[in-house]
């Protein structure tokens, strides 16, 4: 049996789930919470399907997560770090790019160690938050030659002025190596408490922020949680197994994550064009693809899209074209078919949002290519038209998928579905159980579509570091 | 399962010649903007070989450079006489600049590259195959569009218009239900796939489909 002893321990159980339908968090180990209201800001700020999104955005690149974090995300991710071995795990893993949720600060100051690019999450400490750059030139002012300690999870302002930077651990040592008469220390209480004790012969100063959580971790709650052996803290049944999945996956190099078991009457196996194209006119399916949705060789395509639109422009000429190029073995009536087809199908992609390129009138450029004997290709970002619309497809596709994909997941809501679902919610009245996952469902995509916005717009959240930050830290107050 | 065309295989004419797999492709929408082909003695070549010369059709096209190279001599393409290039054609740009090559400045060395199947899974014009509740769609269906050599930018065209085809024709489908239980992550006694099997019934299964598979086209 194991208790955890600190407020700290518990901050991976955000919810934690007590009766016997989950799994030990350590198999064969007891795991007790003293008090189910302890819980972490960095831990609520981010969910599984928050890393899915993200591993969908930036595929191939490698989640690191921050152990204050809960179970369900850590199940989505390919490495755990402390505060304490953060840049060693980041350094460990060779790559030049990472995701590192869900401490902003933490993994601003990681990216200022290592020179590896994150992409960062929005998350952070409110216990480490509080704390500011002025504050500590106040502290300066006061006591001339005094030394700065801070934690990582600190705001950068707050780092800049710090003469060290690093973990309870790392604070022990930096103190006991160097030994300064007067330090201030920058971090929770309780941590700052666990330093003060080490080190015994230096005098601390401490303008330190409690935290509310792990406050609630008492020893007489902890007497009581002992006596009771209560809270039982479980994983669900289903967290475990996106954990043994992805297990499974590091050690196979590929597999396929299903969250649950899902019925649909069609299923699409392909993520480039073909698929998208299908999966978004079809009411309900489930889309499989090898890779993130979006990502293959349709991505590749420089040419544009051939289509006979506006006036003068002839499907059957494409279609003369198509044959004569295809050595005359081309299916006459097929090649009727998709060139005449095209405009359409080019609306279609417009009003989902491909931003073709465009004319002063604001009708599409017309480019030309070897075997076409007009103008007639349509273009989006100039040769990158592949890429430009597979962005509009895939963020089609995840709009209207029930819940954010990791590589098997259900694309709904294109406009038959939501016909259907509209007469479906005429049919019922009042609030039914049908009324209210619509409801639901409409909230979580909304809910996805601001953050897709908030990905795609913010150049800023790839953050790459200042080269100086190194060169503050080492200059002595 | 039937399966047609699989003969015909398309090669893109300019591939940047630096080597690597995939080999990164120039947009054959440069020789639509005016860039031109040039042998290693500085002269064009396309001219005297089609009346659309460097517009003449990708296979035309691809043949020459590759008789050239096997032949063991430089093709380049000329893409210094574009005017914007950079803003038109960002892409081919990068892909220039990564090989260390400023697209400006000089004439790109260029060689030819595997670059589509037209044969695949032979489908009618709603993009249903010959096994009941299968339909194909994109570069693994062979729909007959594309006969012996695709026409360039037909390929995602195809894919838009088949898929909404097939979608529609899946709507009006009606098919027997499957018969039997279904084995799933949470079923009694699954255990995870073994990759070794996995590649060996792959095989099995292309084996026999290939096999059944009358010549009809």
């Amino acid at each position: 049996m194991a208790v955890a002893d600190r407020g700290r321990r518990h901050r991976h159980g955000r919810r934690p789930l007590h009766g016997r339908d989950g799994e030990d968090p350590e198999p064969g180990k007891t795991v007790l919470i003293p008090d189910l209201r302890a819980g972490c800001s960095l831990a609520e700020s981010i969910t599984g399907a928050d890393v899915r999104l993200l591993r969908q955005r930036y595929p191939g690149v490698p989640v690191v997560t921050y152990v204050n974090t809960s179970a369900e995300v850590k199940a989505e991710s390919d490495i755990c770090c402390t505060s304490g071995n953060a840049v060693a795990v980041v350094e460990s893993l060779g790559v030049d790019k990472v995701i590192f949720l869900p401490d902003q600060y933490l993994g601003r100051w990681v990216a200022s160690q290592t020179g590896v690019e994150m992409i960062l999450w929005e998350g952070s400490c409110m216990v480490h938050e509080r704390f500011t750059g002025e504050q500590l030139r106040g502290y300066r002012a006061d006591h001339p030659g005094i030394r700065i300690i801070a934690h990582p999870e600190c705001p950068p302002d707050v780092l800049a002025e710090a003469d060290f930077v690093g973990s309870t651990a790392g604070m022990i040592s930096w103190v006991e190596k160097n030994r300064p008469p007067r330090v201030v220390m920058v971090t929770e209480c309780s941590m700052s408490d666990n330093v003060a004790a080490e080190v015994r012969d230096v005098e601390f100063i401490r303008p330190c922020n409690l935290c509310p959580h792990m406050k609630r971790i008492t020893l007489a709650g902890i007497a009581d949680s002992l006596r009771h052996m209560r809270y039982e803290v479980k994983v669900p049944a289903a967290v475990a197994e996106t954990r043994a999945a992805r297990r499974h996956a590091d050690a196979r190099g590929q597999v396929v994550i299903v969250d649950d078991f899902i019925q649909a009457p069609a299923v699409v196996v392909g993520g480039g064009i073909a698929g998208l194209a299908t999966a978004l006119s079809l009411e309900d399916c489930v889309l499989v693809s090898n890779g993130s949705i979006g990502e293959g060789s349709s991505r590749l395509a420089q040419g544009g899209i051939a289509a006979a639109i506006g006036p003068r422009r002839f499907p059957a000429l494409h279609a003369a074209d198509t044959i004569r190029v295809g050595a005359q073995l081309c299916d006459l009536d097929i090649a009727a078919l998709v060139t005449g087809a095209a405009a359409s199908r080019i609306t279609w992609l417009g009003d989902l949002g491909t931003a073709f390129d465009l004319g002063a009138d604001g009708t599409p450029l017309l480019g030309r290519e070897a075997g076409h004997g007009r103008h007639r290709i349509v273009h989006a970002g100039g040769d990158r038209t592949g890429a430009a619309v597979m962005r509009a497809l895939r963020a089609a596709t995840l709009r209207s998928a029930g819940y954010p994909p990791t590589r098997g997941f259900r694309a709904a809501g294109s406009h038959h579905d939501r016909s259907a679902r509209r007469r479906r919610a005429a049919r019922s009245s009042g609030r039914t159980p049908a009324r209210r996952a619509c409801a639901a469902r409409r909230a979580r995509d909304r809910r996805h579509r601001r953050l897709l916005r908030r990905l795609d717009q913010s150049g800023d959240f790839a953050w790459r570091r200042p080269r100086r930050r190194r060169a503050l830290r080492r200059a002595p107050g | 399962m039937r399966l047609a065309d699989l003969e015909f295989m398309q090669f893109h004419p300019t591939a940047l010649a630096v080597g690597g797999d995939p080999l990164p492709l120039l947009t054959e929408a440069l020789r639509g903007a005016g860039a031109v082909l040039l042998d290693d003695a500085g002269h064009r070549f396309m001219p005297a070989i089609h009346p659309d010369a460097e517009l003449a059709p990708r296979d035309v096209v691809a043949r020459s450079v590759a008789a050239r190279r096997l032949a063991g001599r430089e093709v380049l393409l000329d893409v210094t006489v574009i005017p914007e290039l950079e803003a038109r054609f960002p892409g081919a740009c990068a892909i220039a600049r990564a090989a260390g090559i400023d697209p400006r400045a000089r004439a790109l060395p260029v060689t030819t590259a595997a670059h589509f199947h037209m044969g695949g899974i032979a489908t009618d014009a709603s993009g249903a195959t010959s096994l009941p509740g299968l339909w194909a769609c994109g570069e693994v269906a062979a729909t007959g569009l594309h006969g012996g050599n695709r026409l360039a930018s037909n390929s995602l065209l195809e894919g838009l218009v088949f898929g909404e085809r097939i979608a529609r024709a899946i709507g009006e489908t009606k098919l027997p239900a499957p018969q039997g239980s279904l084995v799933t992550p949470q079923s009694r006694g699954w255990s995870p796939p073994i990759p070794r099997r996995i590649g060996a019934l792959r095989q099995l299964v292309a084996r026999a489909s290939v096999r059944c598979a009358p010549a009809r086209r």
